[in-house]
């Protein structure tokens, strides 16, 4: 419903920047509550659904952090705000005015038997309280009442001159994406009536130079090459636009750019591959989906990891909750994946890696190192990620030693046998993830794992303990000692496994799994009887 | 039931205004700028006036 437009301006708010600014919001919410009250009549909702409001909009902080920053502005701003306990429902009230001074308590006074009252009213003696909010600032019948009135805080129409600058942002946001007669791609607006279109041609020779150049391209190279503006043009900003919103509309063409660098592929164009399946390496990675990734960006931009077997055979690296803040976040809502390129300053190399982000029931992951880490890294070795300035773009370093030859873990694939070779290497490594003859013999000669038991991490943990693990029962009745560290390498043989996720497995399979009480790290398994 | 705030009919149309007046794509960024310093100069007045329109 139309309202007309409304001048009012906001009260000063004091305390920090920060409690400014959440009072200002505050006192907005409460103003859009009470928008038909009059100025001075207090306006009242419990503070806790002030914070179910903010807990909902903005879940980096949980509902106990939100209140204590609510109640922490509120107090700071007494001209403005009340903060009232309700002694009989326990209920606590944020009070304010449209004025947006703090509303004066009222004496109550009974007006019931005043003479000019028991002309009007009938019967006078037995009036009750009144049930709308009145303007005073005490009774239980009110707050009630304004607990029902302040629920629908959460869907009033608001002002936005008393809004802060990212609630503003947020709801602009959520308003235009929603208007069909309004383009957007990633964080750029304009009137859809406005943006250039792509003629069939366009896209053919879009497509057919994708193709022939072999790689992702970058959407200024497009619109200069092929749509022939050039960047000096004053509309090159509008065609590039242009572009981006076009394509990413026609089925044939894929988006994998990031934010400050759109990057275009077309279906036939060569990207990474890898030795399994990129649907099937997203099933291994599925338990990273029960992993929270931190939303905020790590105050180091550079992340160390430990390689795995699994990792350093498939040349992949898990988009987990270490490395994900360090990438680029999905710049339109679907996009599947990200390409960027990771450069090695020790081997001068620069080459391109696809970050497939999580989908449905596909963990994510980075795909696209086979080659440098066959070449330069065994499994356990410690290497670090660094992101750089320029959009998309990495470092990938390792610690260099002298030369150090040892018979290393390998998977022989033409006799499908794992196999120890000698192999010299130069990178430094954590030994308890190093693969080599001398901690684990028994893997020479195994297979690896079929399909579907890889598939499980309880069947693979099972095997493992058969692999590395210490039996200590009777032939009859086998029971396996392991350590975590034993567990850790040598299930990631076969599949990604998180000490994490090896927990998890022995707490929801008691009957199989268990842990030592008394020694840290130390698991036992016994198999179920056949 | 829902949870977010809207935004006034005549804010989306001042919105929508902005975008046709640019006839260039405009950031988030710039939008809410200009939307809002579009706003402050219709109230007639600075923002951080502590008294309102109303009030007067």
């Amino acid at each position: 419903m139309p309202e007309t437009l409304e001048t009012v301006a906001a009260p000063s708010f004091q305390g920090s920047e920060e409690e400014q600014r959440l009072a200002a919001q505050v006192w907005a919410l409460l103003r859009a509550t009470g928008r038909f009250f009059p100025e001075t009549a207090p306006i009242r909702a419990p503070l806790s659904a002030l914070v179910d409001y903010f807990a909902q909009t903005d879940p980096s902080h949980s509902a106990p952090e939100w209140e204590a920053q609510i109640r922490q502005s509120v107090q700071q701003n007494p001209h403005v705000f009340i903060l009232e306990d309700d002694a009989e429902t326990g209920t606590t009230f944020v009070i304010t005015t449209r004025a947006g001074r703090a509303p004066t308590p009222q004496p109550e006074v009974d007006v019931a038997h005043m003479l000019p009252r028991r002309f009007q009213d009938a019967p006078p003696a037995t009036a009750v309280r009144p049930r709308r909010a009145a303007p005073t600032t005490a009774p239980a019948e009110t707050a009630k009442v304004a607990a029902e009135t302040a629920t629908p805080v959460a869907e009033t129409v608001v002002d936005p001159l008393a809004l802060d600058e990212a609630t503003l942002e947020r709801l602009i946001i959520d308003e235009l994406s929603q208007s069909p007669e309004i383009a957007h791609f990633g964080d750029q607006w304009m009137l859809e009536e406005d943006v250039p279109r792509l003629s069939r041609g366009d896209l053919r020779r879009l497509r057919d130079y994708i193709l022939e150049q072999g790689k992702p391209l970058s959407d200024v190279e497009l619109v200069e090459v092929i749509l022939g503006i050039r960047q000096t043009s004053p509309d090159f900003s509008v065609y590039q636009f242009g572009l981006n919103y076009r394509l990413a509309q026609e089925g044939d063409f894929e988006f994998v750019g990031v934010p400050g660098l759109a990057l275009w592929t077309t279906k036939g164009a060569p990207g990474v591959t890898t030795k399994r399946r990129a649907a099937d390496i997203g099933q291994d990675y599925r338990f990273l989906l029960d992993e929270p990734i931190p939303t905020e960006a790590p105050s180091e931009p550079v992340v160390d990891h430990v390689l795995t077997f699994y990792e350093h055979y498939l040349g992949v690296l898990p988009y987990d909750a270490t490395l994900a803040p360090l990438l680029p976040k999905p710049v339109l809502p679907d996009q599947r994946v990200a390409v960027l390129t990771f450069e090695s300053p020790q081997t001068y190399e620069t080459f391109p890696v696809e970050l497939r982000y999580p989908s449905g029931n596909r963990g994510g992951y980075l795909a696209g190192f086979e080659a440098f880490f066959q070449a330069n890294l065994v499994p356990g070795a410690l290497i670090t990620i660094e992101r750089t300035d320029e959009p998309g773009h990495y470092l990938i370093e390792f610690l260099p030693i002298s030369p150090r030859d040892e018979k290393l873990l390998t998977l022989d694939e033409k006799r499908n046998r794992y196999v120890f070779r000698q192999v010299s290497y130069r990178c430094a490594v954590q030994e308890q993830m190093l693969l080599s003859e001398n901690r684990y013999p028994k893997l020479a000669g195994q297979s690896p794992l079929d399909e579907r038991t890889r598939r499980s991490p309880d069947r693979v943990l099972a095997v493992t303990f058969e692999r590395v693990g210490e039996q200590i029962g009777t032939p009859a009745q086998p029971r396996y000692m392991a350590l975590l560290d034993d567990l850790l390498a040598v299930a990631n043989v076969e599949r990604p496994m998180t000490a994490e996720l090896i927990a998890q497995v022995v707490h929801d399979h008691p009957d199989e799994f268990s842990v030592d009480p008394d020694a840290e790290g130390v698991y036992y398994y016994t198999p179920k009887e056949a | 039931m829902s949870t977010t705030p809207r935004l006034r009919e005549e804010d989306r149309e001042l919105l929508i205004a902005l975008l046709s007046q640019a006839r260039r794509p405009l950031t988030t960024a710039e939008l809410v700028a200009a939307f809002r310093a579009t706003l402050a100069e219709r109230a007639g007045q600075p923002q951080s006036s502590t008294r309102s329109a109303e009030e007067e």
